[in-house]
């Protein structure tokens, strides 16, 4: 009896010493960032890649869900960490997805809390890499932005099988340019040019028979500084520099010129509407935005009988993106010739 | 000295003859009196023919049975009987003369006795190291199948039987111990696992039923599984070799396990004839749901309504489209059964008569069958003739040969399908009902492809073999077996025009397969000192096999009714010779030695060394050691007196075998004439650079550990065996692409292995005491497989089939399964918009790539919730997860076999547990959904589904009825978890009730023997698989749409002795 229960330990043991193969993932030699020069604006929040085709990651057929962590964030002229990238600090972050059917700003605020977040982060498991925004934008002053080299740092790749380090990949901060179109350039910091807005179309000058061309107005977007409150007015000039009341362009869709909450305020001078920044608020097509949801999309119009007795449709209008909070104004200046709004 | 005696010596010698003689008289005076009777098998109730019948002291033989069982000696009066027949406990009875005798021999339980054949070899069970079943013909006879393998399932722990399919004349899969290879072809639906059947050895001739599947579900020609051309009845036993060493001598292909199939032989000195026939309905099984008539129609029209971007523009879609709008029109005013107008219940018959008789010196069989079942589904059948004969003459005791002839024509009709699977019936059972029913003309074209096509098939096997065995001195066996085995198919086939865009059809295929097989040898057995038993073995085998066929085609002939002739409008006809022409030689040269000492230890070590034509140039050759060792723990003195114990030991081994793959084009490439270049004025010549001849092709081989107890406990009534194994499966083929800097595209690699990991059990047992009438005996067997992957080509840790048809990728990882589907994540779907992951970065909802790949769309309440693996928050083709394992963790079988009297029930059952399940099925008619003005789609009836269908609803399913999100997000897609089920099952395959009519009543019309028979076959299939049949899905674990499903039979069978 012995014998056969020896026999059957023996034969159990045999078993349980199979040796099996490991279970591992696989990590190709050949997985890395296919970009390694990074330069988000400042003041918004950025996810590079932006495009959903893109991919700034090449995995090389390695096991995914690979985990990628940020190492040193360095400067690139000196070599020294740099304090500011290992703090965490309050940013805005989505909880709920936006629709742009909000009705009220709460409902909106509802959507998004405050968390602490590194300021540049790396996406856990996708390689993304994330440029956030704090809620005060003042620490931004202390992130070099070009022309400085700005920094160096690596990225860790990992899965169970293995790990390796990507190194020496560069983050050039631009400085900030709180909305677009920007006449200011990105790594010196002067403004050059002018803005024009992006649609014009049927607006006869008042004192001849052309037609007002994008060339023929100027915008220009201004906040003031001290504002605390979150609205965007929009204001028409003539070629004085005096203002046309908004009224005029009396077949304007004033419910769809921009996500706001609340009636607009006509005054004479402009018309101001309840919003929350940035503008858009997500990168998702609404009736606000162009088709492609990148940007905002305002239009203003009127219509007059001309020439013929046509009816004329007349439009001004811009695309825009405006990331910072506060009292915007954008302002429309016909500075070459005022809109004839009578009918002929 | 003067030495006296009492008795002289001479006188002394004269008075024991004297004795002697006088004693011979005294027995000669007893009363010699005739004892009549009939020996039975207990249980069975059928007589049993040639059952040695001894009298006395020492036992003499006095006669022997009848071929009904009956018998008539002349004993002395009160002398003892004794029955003693292979396979039956003896058994002493009284002589009784003047009434007829009834003997009831108990078949004999305990299986060590068993006769086995291992390495063409005839052995006692007891001595045996490897790991075999032995299943006795009887449990073959009670359901009529084309194919006999049906009814193993569920019989052999590790022996892997699925039936999935149902078309008649073809075989399921049959795998044993889990996984040999990791070759899969095609993509999609028909992603296709390169068969592993283990090696057939019919009568002591090798017959590979793989090789008729290598092309996958595409193939041309009859497509017969070889078994089919077996009538079951002639079927005396089939035995199952698992482990290694029990295939040693099977070496050169019996990698994936061999099978032995022993036909019956004559036994009995007076013939017996034996007639079988049945009478068998089949019943199409439970298919699957659909949507019909009106409700389908306002089904289509409120999907329409509510789904669509503007009111005008659904009612203009409405409108306009007849079908949905049109409904006083006769002709879309229907509610047809698309998938009734195909199957039907269909009446069988079998019929078959043996003829035999013979005793040792000589004995013959002959068995005529005719086997004829029509399909469930229309058009397609299976007839089966068959003569199979078989004689042994031994005309000394030292020459032995033995002949035998099965000659057997199947013929069939796939309809317009492969065989396997109907796409035509797939496509036509998904038609809208609202269309009209088929006639000549038809709204479904399938629907007529289905019903019309003309399709015949013949298949003609003629497998003749020679055996002679002469002992050249005693001891020293000298054998010789030699067989050819030819196959002729012929496939002919006719569309009519009407069908095919108005020009008929006609393609004739014509292929022919022979095998020429030859195996010599020396077989020496030598006995020392009683106790140490010696044999040695060695042979050659030689095999030449070939195959050719060709193809012509024929588009618009004269008219419908004129199907050729072929080759009478050459622009449209075609044709010429298939390219899996086959020319091999293999060959194998073996010895294997057994020790015993005893019978208490036993060691077998075996060799071989094998090659094959086709592998590769540089290695055509491998050698296939073996090892075995048994112990029979019960012949130990310290239980030479225990009664409980019947039986007991302790099996080890290890071995490895191999098996050639692929095609010789694998090893040698393919060369062609370019077109007919010529440089400089010679024909041109090169290979053909899609394929990279692989010079190192190896066989695939297998190398098993296995280690097995037995054990019988109380006189038969508990029977126990258990096996744990470790099977190695080296050189499997994986093609591999290649860089193009190669100059070449792919090659096949076989450089993959995997291994299993399993343990078997089987347990028998009778509750019910030997002497009572009621005899119940419960067996349940299973086992436990898990395959690893163990190493890829290059070294690479994961390799992606990828599957360009249903992005239902497959994946094989090292150190896991083999077969990984790998899917998009789905966990239910968005209740609401709250619900809906979002960016935290940029606020917008989670993205999903369309199933074009060329847009974004944002998820909102009703989408599928789909895993973001890397957390991008857009769902492309860098989610998809590693989901379930196609093989089966769990297999094996339940039987219960109760008699009582004359009566016997017979249960048998089969599970498979932990397999998962694509439903490709149902998430074909979920897809009926996204397109409401498509009459080529039905709908699925969504009760059974919690599916989303408004803001808030908490579901499984996304949202059916949103079909313009079909055509963007595409939530029903098919590469998603969401269709990945559990195929676990439990099925009733059989319940036979059987009455053996008494002898007495049939013997006065000359019947010995009359047993007639109930059977229902898959009657009960117990899973929570929401499609019809679990098991009838693809070795992959894809349930396909046009698969043919699995009848249900019920049987009135009759078998009558004479």
């Amino acid at each position: 009896m012995k014998k056969l229960l020896l026999a059957m330990t023996t034969m159990g043991l045999l078993h349980a010493c199979v040796k099996l193969p490991a279970d591992a993932d696989y990590l190709s030699r050949g997985a890395g960032y296919t970009q390694s020069n990074f330069q988000p604006i400042l003041g918004r929040t950025t996810v590079m890649p932006n495009d959903p085709f893109a991919t700034i990651f090449n995995a090389d057929h390695s096991t995914l869900p690979l985990t990628f962590k940020m190492l040193s964030v360095r400067d690139a002229e000196t070599g020294d960490t740099v304090d500011i990238f290992n703090k965490t600090f309050d940013v805005l972050v989505w909880k709920e997805a936006y629709t742009g059917l909000e009705k009220t700003r709460e409902e909106v605020e509802k959507k998004r809390v405050i968390e602490k977040h590194h300021l540049f982060e790396v996406r856990e498991h996708s390689g993304q890499l994330v440029f956030w925004t704090p809620q005060d934008l003042q620490y931004l002053n202390a992130v070099k932005v070009q022309p400085h080299k700005g920094y160096k740092f690596d990225i860790e790749v990992s899965n169970s099988g293995g790990s390796k380090v990507i190194h020496n990949l560069e983050l050039q901060p631009l400085r900030q340019q709180p909305f677009e179109p920007s006449n200011i350039d990105p790594v010196t910091g002067n403004s050059y040019g002018t803005l024009r807005p992006s649609t014009v179309s049927g607006i006869k000058n008042y004192n001849d028979d052309s037609y007002l061309s994008s060339s023929d107005v100027q915008m220009v977007f201004y906040k003031d500084l001290k504002s605390t409150e979150n609205t965007l007015t929009f204001e028409f000039r003539d070629s004085a520099y005096a203002p046309i009341d908004p009224k005029k362009f009396n077949s304007t869709q004033w419910e769809k010129v921009c996500h706001h909450f609340g009636e607009p305020v006509f005054t004479s001078e402009g018309v101001t509407y309840q919003v929350a920044y940035p503008i858009p608020l997500a990168g998702i097509t609404t009736q606000y935005t162009t088709i492609n949801g990148i940007a905002a999309q305002s239009l203003f119009s009127f219509n007059r009988i001309g020439t013929g007795g046509i009816r004329q449709d007349c439009v001004i209008g811009t695309q825009f993106k405006i990331y910072e909070p506060g009292a915007w104004k954008i302002i429309f200046w016909f500075y070459r010739g005022n809109p004839d709004f009578r009918n002929n | 000295m003067y030495k006296s005696a009492i008795i002289p010596g001479k006188i002394k010698q004269l008075l024991t003859v004297l004795t002697l003689l006088w004693s011979v008289c005294a027995v000669a005076q007893t009363n010699m009196v005739t004892v009549r009777g009939i020996v039975y098998e207990k249980g069975a109730n059928t007589g049993v023919p040639g059952v040695p019948i001894l009298v006395g002291k020492p036992p003499k033989g006095v006669g022997t049975t009848n071929g009904d069982g009956s018998f008539v000696v002349v004993v002395p009066e009160g002398s003892e009987l004794t029955f003693q027949s292979m396979g039956y406990n003896p058994m002493k009875v009284k002589a009784k003369p003047g009434e007829l005798m009834r003997i009831y021999l108990l078949v004999k339980e305990n299986k060590l006795n068993e006769q086995v054949v291992i390495g063409y070899q005839r052995k006692s069970r007891e001595t045996v190291t490897g790991s075999t079943v032995l299943i006795s013909g009887k449990e073959l006879q009670n359901a009529p199948v084309a194919n006999v393998m049906e009814l193993l399932q569920g019989k052999v722990a590790g022996l892997n039987i699925q039936n999935n399919t149902g078309a008649p004349g073809y075989a399921g899969t049959i795998q044993m111990r889990g996984l040999s290879t990791m070759t899969i072809s095609g993509s999609g639906d028909n992603a296709f696992l390169t068969p592993t059947s283990p090696l057939f050895v019919i009568d002591g001739v090798p017959v590979d039923p793989n090789t008729n599947f290598e092309y996958g579900f595409n193939q041309a020609g009859p497509g017969l599984n070889p078994l089919s051309l077996i009538p079951q009845e002639d079927i005396e036993s089939v035995q199952i070799l698992k482990d290694a060493q029990a295939t040693a001598l099977y070496g050169s292909r019996g990698a994936y396990g061999v099978m032995i199939i022993n036909t019956k032989r004559g036994k009995s000195k007076v013939p017996i004839v034996s007639y079988t026939g049945n009478f068998f309905v089949s019943i199409p099984p439970t298919l699957r749901k659909v949507i019909g008539g009106n409700e389908e129609r306002q089904m289509r029209i409120n999907q329409i309504l509510n789904y669509t971007d503007t009111l005008a523009w659904a009612k203009e879609l409405i409108n306009r489209t007849p079908f949905l709008a049109d409904s006083l029109n006769p002709y879309y005013n229907n509610s047809t059964d698309w998938q009734g107008l195909f199957y039907k219940y269909t009446y069988n018959t079998t019929h078959n008569m043996s003829v035999s008789g013979g005793d040792d010196r000589f004995n013959y069989k002959v068995n005529l069958g005719y086997y004829k079942e029509s399909g469930i589904l229309k058009n397609t059948d299976f007839n089966r003739y068959n003569m199979n004969t078989n004689m042994q003459y031994r005309p000394t005791n030292r020459l032995k040969v033995y002949a035998s002839i099965q000659a057997a024509m199947g013929q069939n009709s796939k309809g317009s399908g492969n065989g396997i699977t109907q796409s035509d019936v797939g496509k036509a059972g998904n038609q809208s009902s609202l269309l009209p029913a088929p006639s000549f003309y038809s709204a479904s074209a399938n629907a007529v492809a289905a019903l019309r096509n003309d399709n015949i098939n013949k298949t003609a096997n003629i497998l003749s073999s020679v055996d002679v065995d002469y002992e050249v001195i005693p001891g020293l066996h000298a054998t010789t077996n030699f067989s050819y085995n030819y196959t002729g198919e012929t496939e002919d086939n006719f569309i009519p025009a009407a069908i095919n865009n108005n020009f008929d059809e006609v393609t004739a295929y014509n292929g022919r397969r022979h095998t020429l097989y030859s195996r010599s040898g020396l077989n020496y057995f030598k006995t020392l000192n009683e106790k140490h038993n010696l044999s040695f073995y060695f042979f050659n085998e030689l095999r030449k096999s070939g195959a050719q066929a060709s193809k012509l085609r024929l588009r618009g002939t004269a008219s419908d009714e004129l199907k050729g002739p072929l080759g009478s409008s050459s622009s449209f006809s075609s044709g010429g010779v298939l390219d899996n022409a086959a020319d091999e030689r293999d060959m194998g040269l073996a010895g294997s030695a057994t020790y015993s000492f005893m019978n208490k230890y036993i060691l077998d070590v075996s060799f071989r060394r094998d090659a094959s034509s086709k592998l590769g140039r540089k290695t055509p050759f491998s050698n296939n050691p073996s090892f075995g060792f048994k112990w029979n723990i019960n012949r130990e003195n310290y239980f030479k007196d225990k009664t409980w114990l019947d039986y007991a030991d302790i099996r080890l081994t290890w071995g490895r075998n191999v098996v050639p793959q692929g095609n010789i084009f694998y090893a040698y490439g393919t060369y062609d004439d370019r077109n007919g270049g010529r440089y400089n004025d010679k024909p041109m010549s090169g290979i053909d650079y899609s394929l990279l001849p692989n010079n190192h092709l190896r066989a695939l081989s297998t190398t098993q550990f296995n280690s097995g107890i037995d054990i019988g406990l109380w006189n038969g009534k508990f029977n126990v065996m258990l096996d744990a194994y470790l099977k190695y499966v080296d050189n499997s083929l994986i093609k591999v692409d290649l860089p193009n800097t190669s100059g070449f595209k792919e090659t096949w690699s076989d450089d993959a292995g995997l291994m299993d990991v399993g343990f078997e059990w089987d347990f028998t047992y009778r509750p019910l005491p030997k002497t009572s009438k009621l005899q119940w005996t419960i067996g349940f067997n299973g086992a436990i497989n898990k395959d690893y992957v163990r190493y890829l080509p290059n070294g690479a840790r994961e390799m992606l089939e990828y599957d360009s048809t249903n992005r239902q990728s497959i994946l094989r990882r090292v150190g896991r399964n083999t077969f990984t589907n790998v899917l998009l994540n789905t966990r239910g779907a968005y209740s609401t918009m709250a619900d809906v992951q979002v960016d935290p970065a940029t606020g917008r909802p989670i993205m999903v790539m369309n199933y074009a790949g060329n847009a974004f769309m944002l998820g909102r309440p009703g989408d599928p919730i789909w895993t973001d693996l890397n957390g991008d928050y857009i769902i492309n083709e860098l989610d998809y997860i590693y989901a379930g394992n196609s093989q089966p963790l769990i297999t094996g079988g339940l039987t219960s076999y109760l008699t009582y009297g004359s009566w016997s029930m017979n249960i048998t059952a089969s599970y498979t547990a932990i397999r998962s399940i694509l439903n490709n099925a149902v998430q074909y008619r979920f897809e009926g959904y996204s397109n409401p003005t498509n009459t080529n789609m039905a709908l699925v009836p969504l009760d059974d589904y919690i599916y989303w269908s408004k803001n808030g609803d908490k579901a499984k399913y996304p949202n059916p009825f949103d079909y313009v999100r079909q055509g963007q997000v595409r939530p029903y897609r098919v590469d998603q978890t969401l269709f990945e089920e559990d195929g676990s099952y439990f099925k009733i395959q059989t319940i036979t009730l059987s009455y053996t009519i008494p002898r007495d009543r049939t013997i006065r019309w000359g019947v010995t023997s009359c047993r007639s028979y109930l059977t229902v076959t898959n009657p009960f299939i117990f899973s929570k698989y929401s499609g019809p049949n679990p098991e009838a899905v693809s070795a992959l674990g894809r349930d396909q749409k046009d698969g043919y499903p699995v009848r249900k039979t019920v049987t009135v069978g009759l078998n009558v002795q004479f």
